[in-house]
């Protein structure tokens, strides 16, 4: 799967998850720039991308994204 | 000894004079031995035992699981660290003592009854320290430490003893570990953060603790106006005593070098229960965020019951009751940990999970309202409404965590209301358990109290000892002078010096 595939898929997990069409993330995207994603909107995230890619993050790795570039480096050793 | 005592100040002034005379590597060596010292001095020789079991076990389960790739043992080796120290937290805390016929009388027979009445202090702060560390090694988001000496110096720093913070192994070994040369300036931040805590503790809740304990002790002598003075002297009771010891603590770290992370972020400034929980006891918050509520929502029932949610209540509805579940047993959990009895599991637990989902639930409608009134939504107007709501919540939940018993605090807030009418009541010459001067300094060390929080709430990303250091030499002095005069002068100290303690350190 190539990253602009990921991205894509990614996109519409995110717009799923906190429900706005709009969404558009890219590497540089945070939680700080989508208004719902707190900490409890960040499990139902994870657990939402897993289902997406069939992958499975370890607890270190979903707590130590600082960003949607590193959640990405991520799915790209998993899948 | 606790940490407003005479004897407490003697044995940090002593501590922190041998702290910089030592060299440096030795540094965290004397916190641990002034760690086994306070223990002792401040409870018993014995009482030591049960802090010396949870980490000798969390050590040896947090080494082995580094040690394997076996993911079955390792798993086993978290369930043993997590049985040995939950058990014996659950044994000392919440199993009633009488359960095995002990009491007082009996401690004093002989040495192993006086080991089974003792609950060691900071026991529910120094197991969630120590299981904190033992998760991030199995979850591998830390590293296990090969030194007994310093899982023993992180789970007995005596600081945190009183009332925490929980500390992070991850986050802290740096600091508690690496020689710390002598700084004026840390040195002199950490003594006034120190000071600010005594005037927390010393001037404000002290004499809020007067007020509260005359009107919750007695709530039959009053009625109306008096009740709801007595619970707001008790919301401010708690919480200037308890920020008042993080301040101590924060403070004495500090004047090491060391940085602790902090506890508070003016929890009153909230605009919402959910807010005020993101901003009071943060280090408890993140410790069940990381380790309860995560895990929690990870297990395949939580994962699998939005999906199984969704075909019946829509997609929206099913995740939202998947959150609420989890919630009601992180809150439950919360006021469990705060003690057994329903008054704690009810008022700081339950009825925080009742508010934050009636919170979420009445948002649209609010924001409707506001607009129908033509209000702006972060107006000055809605956040101080929000900050009313938030204090008024907050003041009838700590009731019931104050009250003996819920039917207690049912019955003590039912007179708000009684038709006896609002008269004073003056007994003894004392309004509500204080002089009338005692109000007066009570009432002006509030107000700058609250001047200081909000100057802070103003000042994101600074302190207002930096503030203050900022200003010309005289002013400095005449703030700091004055603080110290006003602490010793006007310091609420009680029938005993020694008196003060932190209501915290029950927990």
């Amino acid at each position: 799967m190539t990253t602009e595939e990921i991205y894509e898929k990614l996109n519409e997990v995110f717009r799923d998850v906190f429900d706005d069409e709009d969404i558009e993330v890219n590497a540089e995207t945070t939680a700080d720039d989508i208004e719902d994603w707190d900490s409890l909107e960040h499990i139902n995230l994870v657990n939402a991308v897993e289902g997406e890619f069939g992958i499975k993050f370890t607890m270190a790795q979903l707590q130590g994204f600082k960003n949607v570039g590193e959640m990405v480096d991520i799915i790209k050793t998993l899948i | 000894m606790t940490i407003t005592s005479f004897y407490f100040l003697c044995f940090i002034c002593v501590g922190a004079l041998v702290y910089y005379i030592v060299p440096k590597r030795c540094q965290w060596m004397l916190l641990l031995a002034m760690s086994v010292a306070y223990y002792v001095l401040a409870q018993s020789a014995v009482a030591i035992v049960y802090p010396a079991v949870t980490i000798i076990t969390i050590y040896l389960c947090a080494l082995g699981i580094s040690k394997t790739d076996n993911k079955k043992k390792k798993k086993l080796l978290l369930y043993i660290g997590c049985i040995v120290s939950v058990a014996l937290l659950i044994l000392v805390k919440y199993i009633p003592r009488s359960l095995f016929g002990l009491s007082e009388d009996v401690a004093q027979s002989g040495a192993f009854s006086a080991f089974m009445i003792i609950v060691p202090i900071g026991i529910s702060f120094y197991t969630f320290s120590l299981l904190g560390y033992l998760f991030d090694v199995y979850y591998e988001m830390g590293e296990a430490d090969t030194n007994i000496a310093h899982i023993a110096t992180f789970g007995l720093l005596f600081p945190n003893m009183t009332s925490g913070p929980i500390m992070r192994y991850t986050d802290i070994k740096g600091t508690l570990f690496e020689g710390h040369k002598f700084s004026y300036e840390n040195f002199t931040r950490g003594c006034q953060r120190i000071l600010w805590g005594f005037f927390e503790k010393l001037v404000l809740a002290e004499r809020f603790a007067r007020v509260a304990n005359e009107i919750f002790d007695s709530y039959d002598n009053y009625n109306g106006l008096y009740i709801i003075l007595g619970m707001c002297a008790f919301t401010l009771q708690l919480y200037t005593d308890f920020t008042g010891c993080m301040d101590i603590v924060i403070g004495i770290a500090e004047a090491l070098g060391i940085k602790m992370p902090e506890n508070f972020k003016r929890p009153f400034m909230s605009l919402t229960i959910q807010e005020f929980w993101q901003r009071w006891h943060i280090t408890l918050g993140t410790w069940l965020k990381n380790y309860l509520f995560y895990p929690l929502l990870r297990t395949e029932f939580f994962m699998k019951l939005p999906k199984t949610l969704k075909e019946k209540v829509g997609k929206k509805a099913a995740k939202r009751i998947t959150t609420y579940l989890a919630m009601l047993i992180l809150w439950t959990v919360i006021g469990t940990w705060h003690g057994g009895a329903w008054h704690y599991i009810i008022g700081v637990g339950i009825l925080q999970w009742l508010f934050i989902v009636l919170e979420e639930m009445m948002e649209p409608a609010g924001d409707r309202l506001v607009d129908l009134l033509k209000l702006k939504k972060d107006g000055a107007l809605v956040r101080t409404l929000g900050r009313i709501k938030v204090f008024i919540l907050m003041t009838v939940a700590f009731a019931m965590f104050r009250s003996l018993t819920v039917m207690d605090s049912l019955k003590m807030m039912g007179r708000i209301f009684s038709k006896e009418g609002w008269k004073p009541v003056i007994c003894e010459g004392l309004l509500a358990g204080l002089e009338w001067y005692e109000w007066v300094l009570m009432l002006v060390a509030l107000m700058i109290f609250i001047t200081v929080q909000v100057i802070a709430d103003k000042n994101e990303g600074t302190t207002v000892r930096a503030l203050i250091g900022k200003r010309a030499l005289p002013v400095r002095w005449i703030i700091w002078i004055g603080l110290i005069m006003w602490v010793v002068l006007l310091g609420f100290y009680g029938p005993g010096f020694s008196a003060a303690e932190f209501i915290y350190q029950g927990f």
